[in-house]
């Protein structure tokens, strides 16, 4: 036993340390690692060490410029569009319906929240093969359109969270504003929305990241049009058996750039997470 | 008047959802797909006597390549490295009958062939009307009529002129047929897998023998890729010991007519051999031996002939070795391996618009003239006998190796999908050092496979 009390501690700290320092290697090294591979100079898909010899830009150049077999700024750019549409769509549908839940008093409200909570149990991709035939026949299949309406259309029942943030802001406040001869349209954009930046900003992130991120819906809609792919599905394209040899350098570069355009968007709205603006809103 | 617009949109919206439902389902039964007037053209019976057409009589007569087909759009799927020669085909094939007064458009995309049967499945109305596929597909878009009966005009034709192992892979018969069909037009001749070595490591006298090659690997410290946890590699061990496949009548049931007293002796001789070395390595061959070759971490890998010219970047032509693959000892006696031996074929959608065209263009595809172009150009092996006999086979070291595995080696005929996963875990498991590999777990991992298979 330990007696001093001093010595304990920095022993306990070492070991807290340690453990922390290995958690963060195993955490850091997958992308340390496709990171140095998308500067690598090696063109070989394996090398026996971990660190390349040689380093360059041309994988980036070669993803941006190259773009007869694998065009990469094409499905960044469908990409791009559909998360931007979606996220427009999405973010400004489940806000609604989580005010709607929250604060209006209808017949059936209940049962309603219940069927919503009961339906978004589900995976979304469980009813992909019904999703593809009514795609089919509203002619929209390998169409980025038909994506932008697959991420937004059921978006409405990821009510949940928005509308337990909603019903911690103050009744107090529709009321004042009621009495000030505001109508519930109103209340909702002008009151509520501003006081709910964080939870706007966690729905524009989730919505933005969700098709962004999106494999299996892209893979059944797109089939065999290339031009309308997005950039989960052209990632993987660039790994199947006849391009890796060719194309695994550039993958590892795809992979790098695909991250910044999430990341921008979390730096930037980062700071409203932080903003506490509900507390103190009705002293006013 | 509020509540009446809202009943009437309720039933508007719910009728909508109800047609574009049973739209869907419309597109999603593709059985109706063979049975249509396009399919059986001419196909029914073989009895009457049918007049026979090259492919030059093909390209020399709108009338007989089209019928009265006109303003044909064409989708064709072929593989990425084959993409840019196709469209050049396509072309040639476009400007030919645009001189007979035809007007034909046709598109090539990218489609892998081992995928190009699944894809086909999950839509064939949006699938290509002419599509590459390997031969392992051929039985199960047989059996979802998912592909057209070729014209019973062009099977003299294709018969006569292609290696009769080939010709046997394209051909099928249903449990209602009274005779085989032909189903599909063979498009190369090169889809198995030889032996790829390093000759600055193993001479040629090492590679003859799986020991001699893992005798060097070991001693070298450099591995011998074979990726036997694949089915594709790993029915090696039960096709050696001389096992065959057939199918029962109803095309559900798969047949092992396997021997376990000899495919226990050649797994034993896998295992004392792979298990307990460092340098075997039953792994994802696709991606690892190519870097491997130009890492200097692999001596030999078994693959297949669409990594030849990788492996001659990787390894300078000068060095690369390829020869069929080697043998093992059992009780004793040095045995062949064997393989299974896949082909590449092109096969007309059953739901495509312009079926006569849609045929006259695989046929001129796969004809002596394309095949040839595809053999000098990308280095595909073709399927026509005698281009596979001639000098740009017999010249070229690689082809070559395997061609001449082709001898020692079962076609891909008679294999159901359940087949490849079941082998190649037993595979794996009897090359895999961290398995038990006494005769007791031997026997279970043999019992897991055959059980396995026989699922559906």
């Amino acid at each position: 036993m330990i007696k001093s009390y001093k010595l304990r501690r920095n022993l306990t700290n070492a070991l807290i340390y340690v453990i922390l320092s290995v958690l963060c290697i195993i955490w850091v090294l997958p992308l340390a690692w496709l990171i140095m591979t998308s500067f690598r100079g090696e063109t070989q898909v394996y090398i026996p060490y971990i660190i390349p010899k040689t380093w360059t830009f041309d994988n980036y150049i070669r993803l941006f410029t190259d773009t007869s077999i694998v065009n990469y700024p094409r499905w960044f750019l469908n990409t791009f569009v559909v998360a931007c549409f979606s996220c427009v769509i999405s973010t400004v549908s489940v806000l609604m319906v989580s005010y709607t839940f929250s604060r209006l008093r209808f017949k059936s409200r209940k049962k309603i929240i219940n069927i919503g909570f009961i339906l978004g149990m589900f995976p979304g991709f469980l009813t992909m093969v019904a999703i593809y035939y009514l795609i089919k026949a509203m002619g929209l299949s390998q169409n980025l359109i038909a994506l932008i309406l697959i991420y937004s259309a059921g978006a409405g029942l990821g009510f949940a969270i928005s509308k337990g943030f909603f019903d911690t802001v103050p009744r107090a406040l529709d009321e004042a504003a009621t009495i000030d001869g505001a109508t519930r349209n109103q209340i909702f954009w002008k009151i509520i929305l501003p006081m709910s930046k964080p939870i706007v900003v966690y729905t524009i992130l989730t919505s933005f990241t969700g098709p962004w991120a999106d494999f299996i819906m892209a893979r059944i809609i797109m089939g065999d049009a290339k031009d309308q792919y997005t950039i989960a599905l052209g990632l993987w394209t660039m790994v199947q058996k006849e391009y890796i040899d060719d194309y695994f350098l550039m993958f590892c570069a795809g992979a790098v750039v695909v991250a910044i355009p999430i990341t921008a968007l979390f730096l930037k709205m980062q700071k409203y997470y932080v903003e506490g603006v509900t507390g103190g809103a009705v002293k006013g | 008047m509020y509540k009446y617009t809202k009943r009437i949109l309720g039933v508007g919206l719910a009728s909508l959802m109800a047609v574009s439902a049973l739209a869907g389902c419309g597109g999603s039964t593709p059985s109706d797909g063979a049975s249509d007037s396009s399919s059986k053209d001419e196909g029914g019976s073989s009895s009457v006597e049918v007049k026979q057409y090259t492919v030059d009589d093909v390209m020399g007569d709108a009338k007989i390549a089209m019928g009265d087909e006109d303003n044909v759009t064409l989708k064709v799927w072929g593989p990425q490295a084959s993409l840019a020669l196709l469209q050049k085909q396509c072309d040639a094939f476009v400007e030919n009958f645009k001189k007979l007064g035809k007007t034909i458009k046709i598109e090539c995309v990218a489609q892998g062939e081992a995928d190009a049967g699944t894809n086909l499945k999950t839509d064939p109305e949006k699938g290509a009307d002419v599509l590459c596929f390997a031969s392992d597909q051929g039985l199960e878009l047989f059996k979802g009529n998912y592909l057209q009966q070729v014209r019973l005009n062009y099977r003299e034709a294709l018969e006569s002129s292609n290696l009769e192992s080939a010709y046997n892979t394209v051909k099928f018969k249903g449990p209602d047929d009274t005779e085989e069909g032909v189903y599909a037009f063979p498009e190369t001749g090169d889809n198995g897998y030889a032996l790829f070595y390093d000759k600055r490591v193993l001479s040629d006298d090492d590679v003859k023998t799986m020991e001699g090659i893992m005798e060097v690997c070991n001693k070298e410290k450099k591995k011998f890729a074979f990726n036997l946890g694949d089915g594709f590699y790993g029915c090696v061990i039960p096709f050696t010991a001389g096992g065959t496949l057939s199918l029962s009548d109803d095309l559900t049931t798969q047949k092992l007519n396997y021997d376990y007293d000899k495919i226990s002796k050649v797994a034993k001789a896998f295992s004392d051999l792979c298990s307990t070395s460092d340098y075997f390595k039953s792994e994802d061959i696709n991606t690892t031996l190519v870097s491997g070759f130009k890492n200097g971490t692999h001596a030999a890998g078994v693959v297949g002939s669409w990594k030849i010219n990788d492996i001659k970047k990787a390894l300078g032509e000068e060095n690369m070795g390829v020869v069929k693959l080697p043998t093992i000892k059992v009780d004793g006696k040095d045995t062949q391996l064997i393989s299974v031996y896949g082909y590449k074929h092109m096969g007309v959608n059953a739901k495509s618009k312009f079926p006569m065209t849609a045929q006259a263009l695989a046929f001129y595809l796969t004809g002596e003239k394309c095949q040839k172009e595809r053999c000098e150009e990308i280095g595909w092996g073709p399927s026509i006998k005698s281009l596979a006999e001639s000098e740009l086979v017999t010249d070229n070291v690689a082809l070559k190796a395997i061609y001449d595995q082709q001898q020692y080696s079962l076609p891909q005929i008679n294999i159901l999908t359940s087949f490849w996963q079941a082998t190649g875990t037993y595979a794996g498991n009897v090359v895999n050092p961290d398995k038990k590999h006494d005769d007791a777990s031997m026997k279970e991992y043999y019992d897991n496979m055959v059980e396995n298979i026989s699922i559906q």
